[in-house]
C-alpha cells in the first residue's frame, strides 16, 4: 500500500468512524440516565439526514437554517419519546423500554417511508468544489466537514460534562443514580436532556454524512448496530470510548475494503463486534460499566 | 374449561376451512401457522429461557433456502429438505450460541441482531447458490409420495397442524423439569448452576430449538410461495416477530398464539393504511407496554383478576 | 461427605478477600463459619461450590480436588446450597421451585419427558414424592401451589433450603439461612438442620446469627478479614481470646 492509499483509507476510514463515534456517543448518554440501549438511536441519524434533505430540497431553505432546525427538531423527538413513553413505564423492566424504543423505531421509519417515499434522498456538500490532494489522494470537501464539526460537537460534549454545572449533574447521575437524587439532583430531569442531547447528536451525524452517503427511511438499524458496535469496541458507558471506539471501527470498514466485496462492508463491524464481546466483553478499552450493561435484563 | 380448549382447538382447526373458503383467507391461516411455530420457538427461548433474539429471521431464511435449493438443485424430496431445513439452522444455532450466549439484554440483542444481517448478506452475495437478489425459484410444493399440497386448502390442514402439534409440545415442554430449568434460568443462572443445570449447554440447546422450529417454518414458507429472495429475510423481519410476540404476552404461550395471529392479520385488516400499517403495530407495542409488560395476555390475566377481586369483595362476612 | 479447604486464597484486584484458609468438615457433622461483616464467609461458600475458582490453594470432596471445577459440576459431586440473597424462580409455583432442585435426577432429558420415556415418568413421580416431603420438612406444605413471588423472605429461605435438599446433597452449604426468620421458625429450621446428619447430610452454617450457631455446630471456624482466627469447639471459640476481641467483643458492644 502506497502512501496515498493509505491517507485515501485514513480519511475515509475518520469520516464514517466520526458518524459512528457520534452515534456511540448517542447511546452512551441514554444508557448512562437510564440503563437502556436506545433501539431508536439509528432512527435519529436517518431522520437527521432525511429531514436535511426536505429542509433544503422542497422547502429551499438555506444549509445553516436546515441544519440547526433538523438538529433542534429531533433533540425534540427525543424529548418526546421520553416524555411519551420511557417516562411513563410503569412496572416494567429495563427489556420492556428497550422494546418500546424498537416500537418507537418501526413508527419512525414507517412514517418517513410514507412521507418520503423509499428512494434515497441526497443534497449537495456543504461547500461546492474540486476535492483537494493531499499525498497523491482525493479527499471529498465534505469528509473535511464530517471530522471537522464531528470533532466540534464531541470537543463540545466533553467541554460541557466536566465544566457546566448541568453537564456535572449528568455524569454524577450516570455514576450513581441514587446518590444523585439524594443530593438533590432531579435525575427526570437528566434523563429527558439525556435523550434530547442523544437526538441532537444523532441528527447532526445524519446532516453531515447525507451528503456522501444519501439518506432512505431505512438505514437506521445498520446505523445504531455500528454504533453500538462502536461503543462495544471502546467499552460502554465512557464518551471517550465512544469516541475511539468510533474511530477504530472506521478505520477497519475502511481497510477491510481492500480485501473483501463491497456488499461484506456492513458484515465487517458486526464480526468485529461479536469478537471483540467474545474476547473481552467490556471493550477493548475497558469501560467501567460492563458488569452493568451486561447483566442488565 | 380448560378441558375443552383442546377439543375446540381441533374443531376450530377442521371447520375453518369449511367457513373461510376463499384461497386468499386460507393463504392467511398458512401464514399464521408458520408465523405461529415461528412465535412459538422465540416465546420458549425469550419468554420461558430469558435468551433475546433479533435474529429468528436468518433462521427461517436459512430453513427457506436449505429446502428451497435441495429440491430445485438436488432433486432432494421436499419433505426430506425441510427435514435438513430443521436441522442445519439448529446445528448451527447451537455452535454459535455456545460462544454468544454467555452475553445478555442488549449485548445479545445486537449480536443476534447482527448474525442475522450476516446471514441476509450471504443470501445476497453467495449468488452462485443462493440467487442472489433474484433469489430462488419455481419452488416445487410440499407432495408426501405422489400427494402434492398444491392447494390451499391441503397446505392450511399441513402447516396449522404442525403449528398446533408445536404449540401442544411446547405447552408440555414447559411444564417439564427441563421446562423448569428453563425458567430457572431465565430468572436466576445462579439458581440454576447451584443445583446441577449446565446452563450454558441448556441455553444453546434452547437457541438451537428456536432455530429449529424457525427453519422448519421457513422450510413450510418456500414450499408455500413457490419463490424466495433476500427480501423476506430482513431484520425487519426479526424485529416484527420479536416486537408481535411482546405484544401477544411474553410470559404465556398463548401470547405466541395472539402475537402471530396479530402478525399475520393485522395487515389484512389495517390494509386500507398499507404502508402506514407499521405506524399503528409501532404505536400498539409503545402503548400497550407502557400500560402493561406482559402484553395483551397479562393485560387479560389481570382484568380476569380485577373482576375476580370485585366479585369477592361483596361477602367480606364469608371469610 | 468429607470437605478439606487447603489454604485456600481469593484475590479481587491487590485485596484478599480470604486468605491462607484451611480447615476440615468432618463427614455427618453440622459446622459453621462465622465472622464480621466483610470477613469474607460468603466468598469462601463461593469457592466450595463452585461460583468463583481461588486464586491460590483446592478444595477437596472426599480427598478429590474440586476447585476449578464449574458451579454445575460441582453440585453434580453432591454439594447443595443456598444464597445470602435468595434466589428462587418467581415464575414458578413452590413445588415446581423445590422440584427444580431435582433436576440431575429427573431422567429422560427433554425428549423422554416430552414422550415419557427413558425413565422419566418414574423418576418425575420420584422426584414429586420426595418434593413433597421436603415441603413436610421445612414446613411450606400448605403453601405448595402459591406461586412463589408471593412468599416472604422466611419462607423463600425455607423453600431454598428444600430445593437444595432436593438435589440430595451429601453437603449442604446454608448462607445466612436463619436471618430474616422469626424465632419460631429459627427454632425449626434448627431442628431441621439437626436431623439432617441423620439423613446422610454434612452441613456446612454461614451465620451471624451466633446463638443459632452455638447450639448447632460441633466445630465452628472464625473469620476475620479474610482470615481464619480459630476454629474450635464452640466451648472453644467463646472462650478464645482473639475471637472475643475480633468478633464476638465487637458485635456486642
Amino acid at each position: 500500500m502506497d502512501s496515498a492509499q493509505l491517507v485515501q483509507f485514513a480519511i475515509s476510514g475518520l469520516t464514517v468512524g466520526a458518524i459512528y463515534a457520534l452515534v456511540g456517543l448517542g447511546f452512551n448518554l441514554i444508557f448512562n440516565a437510564t440503563d437502556v440501549i436506545n433501539f431508536a438511536q439509528g432512527e435519529f441519524v436517518m431522520l437527521g439526514g432525511v429531514l436535511a434533505c426536505i429542509a433544503i430540497g422542497e422547502w429551499h431553505w438555506p444549509l445553516w437554517l436546515a441544519i440547526i432546525a433538523t438538529v433542534a427538531a429531533v433533540g425534540a423527538l427525543g424529548a418526546l419519546i421520553d416524555f411519551g413513553a420511557v417516562s411513563r413505564v410503569r412496572n416494567g423492566s429495563v427489556m420492556t423500554i428497550v422494546m418500546i424504543t424498537l416500537g418507537v423505531s418501526v413508527v419512525l421509519k414507517t412514517a418517513t417511508l410514507l412521507w418520503v417515499g423509499p428512494n434515497p434522498l441526497y443534497f449537495d456538500p456543504f461547500t461546492a468544489g474540486p476535492p483537494l490532494r493531499v499525498f497523491g489522494a482525493v479527499v471529498q470537501l465534505q469528509a473535511l466537514w464530517v471530522i471537522g464539526i464531528g470533532g466540534l460537537a464531541m470537543a463540545g460534549l466533553g467541554i460541557f460534562f466536566s465544566r457546566s454545572a448541568l453537564g456535572r449533574e449528568m455524569l454524577a447521575c450516570a455514576i450513581d443514580r441514587e446518590a444523585a437524587s439524594l443530593m438533590g439532583i432531579d435525575v427526570r430531569k437528566m434523563v429527558r436532556i439525556s435523550f434530547i442531547l442523544s437526538g441532537a447528536l444523532g441528527a447532526l451525524a445524519g446532516v453531515l454524512i447525507t451528503p456522501l452517503t444519501n439518506a432512505t427511511y431505512d438505514q437506521g438499524f445498520t446505523l445504531a448496530l455500528k454504533g453500538f458496535a462502536a461503543s462495544a469496541l471502546g467499552g460502554f458507558g465512557r464518551s471517550s470510548s465512544a469516541i475511539v471506539g468510533g474511530l477504530a471501527l472506521g478505520l477497519i470498514e475502511a481497510a477491510s475494503v481492500a480485501v473483501l466485496p463491497s456488499g461484506w462492508k456492513d458484515s465487517v463491524a458486526l464480526i468485529v463486534l461479536i469478537l471483540v464481546l467474545m474476547i473481552k466483553p467490556s471493550g477493548l478499552l475497558g469501560g467501567r460499566a460492563e458488569r452493568r450493561h451486561t447483566q442488565a435484563m | 374449561m380448560r378441558r375443552l380448549i383442546i377439543p375446540f382447538v381441533l374443531l376450530a382447526w377442521l371447520v375453518l376451512p369449511l367457513v373461510f373458503t376463499t384461497d386468499s383467507t386460507l393463504g392467511l391461516m398458512v401464514f399464521a401457522a408458520i408465523n405461529l411455530i415461528q412465535a412459538i420457538g422465540l416465546s420458549l427461548l425469550f419468554g420461558f429461557a430469558g435468551q433475546i433474539s433479533l435474529g429468528q429471521a436468518g433462521f427461517f431464511g436459512i430453513g427457506a433456502y436449505v429446502s428451497a435449493i435441495a429440491a430445485t438443485r438436488l432433486g432432494v424430496p421436499p419433505l426430506l429438505g425441510m427435514v435438513a431445513a430443521t436441522i442445519v439452522p439448529a446445528i448451527l444455532a447451537y455452535l454459535v450460541g455456545r460462544p454468544i450466549l454467555r452475553l445478555k439484554g442488549y449485548y445479545l440483542a445486537m449480536v443476534t441482531a447482527g448474525l442475522g444481517l450476516i446471514v441476509h448478506t450471504v443470501f445476497v452475495e453467495w449468488e452462485s447458490m443462493t440467487g442472489g437478489y433474484s433469489g430462488v425459484a419455481n419452488i416445487p410444493p410440499l407432495s408426501i409420495g405422489s400427494f402434492a399440497f398444491d392447494t390451499p386448502r391441503a397446505i392450511y390442514y399441513f402447516a396449522s397442524g404442525c403449528a398446533i402439534l408445536v404449540f401442544v409440545l411446547a405447552y408440555r415442554m414447559i411444564a417439564t423439569s427441563y421446562g423448569r430449568a428453563m425458567r430457572t434460568t431465565r430468572e436466576s443462572e445462579t439458581a440454576a448452576r447451584s443445583v446441577g443445570i449446565d446452563v450454558s449447554r441448556l441455553k444453546a440447546e434452547v437457541f438451537a430449538l428456536s432455530a429449529a422450529l424457525s427453519g422448519f417454518s421457513g422450510a413450510l414458507y418456500a414450499h408455500y410461495v413457490g419463490y424466495i429472495s433476500p427480501d423476506t429475510f430482513t431484520i425487519d423481519a426479526s424485529i416484527n416477530l420479536l416486537l408481535a410476540l411482546v405484544v401477544g404476552g411474553i410470559n404465556s404461550l398463548w401470547g405466541a398464539a395472539v402475537g402471530a395471529i396479530l402478525l399475520t392479520f393485522l395487515p389484512e385488516w389495517l390494509h386500507q393504511l398499507q404502508n402506514a400499517y407499521g405506524i399503528v403495530f409501532g404505536a400498539i407495542v409503545i402503548v400497550l407496554l407502557t400500560i402493561e409488560p406482559g402484553g395483551l395476555i397479562g393485560l387479560a390475566q389481570r382484568l380476569i383478576e380485577g373482576v375476580r377481586a370485585r366479585r369477592a369483595r361483596p361477602q367480606p362476612g364469608a371469610a | 461427605m468429607k470437605l478439606s479447604v487447603d489454604k485456600v486464597g481469593v484475590r479481587f484486584g491487590g485485596l484478599w478477600a480470604n486468605r491462607d484458609v484451611t480447615f476440615g468438615v468432618r463427614e455427618g457433622s453440622i459446622s459453621a463459619v462465622i465472622g464480621p461483616n466483610g470477613a469474607g464467609k460468603t466468598t469462601l461458600f463461593n469457592v466450595i461450590s463452585g461460583f468463583r475458582a481461588p486464586s491460590q490453594g483446592e478444595v477437596r470432596l472426599d480427598g478429590e480436588k474440586v476447585s476449578g471445577l464449574p458451579a454445575e459440576r460441582i453440585a453434580r459431586r453432591g454439594i447443595g446450597r443456598t444464597f445470602q440473597i435468595p434466589e428462587i424462580c418467581h415464575d414458578l409455583s413452590v413445588i415446581e421451585n423445590v422440584l427444580v432442585g431435582a433436576y440431575q435426577h429427573i431422567k429422560g432429558g427433554l425428549l423422554g419427558q416430552l414422550t415419557g420415556l427413558g425413565g422419566a415418568i418414574a423418576s418425575e413421580r420420584e422426584a414429586r414424592r420426595r418434593a413433597e416431603e421436603e415441603l413436610e420438612r421445612t414446613g411450606l406444605a400448605d403453601l405448595r401451589d402459591q406461586s412463589a413471588k408471593v412468599l416472604p423472605l422466611g419462607k423463600v429461605r425455607l423453600l431454598e433450603i428444600a430445593r437444595a435438599l432436593a438435589s440430595r446433597p451429601s453437603l449442604l452449604l446454608l448462607d445466612e439461612a436463619a436471618s430474616g426468620l422469626n424465632a419460631r421458625e429459627v427454632g425449626n429450621l434448627a431442628e431441621l438442620v439437626r436431623q439432617l446428619p441423620g439423613r446422610g447430610v454434612t452441613v456446612l452454617l454461614i451465620e451471624h446469627n451466633v446463638r443459632f450457631v452455638m447450639q448447632l455446630a460441633e466445630t465452628i471456624a472464625v473469620l476475620d478479614h479474610g482470615q481464619l482466627l480459630s476454629v474450635g469447639t464452640p466451648e472453644a471459640i467463646r472462650n478464645d481470646e482473639r475471637v472475643i476481641t475480633a468478633y464476638l467483643g465487637r458485635r456486642q458492644g
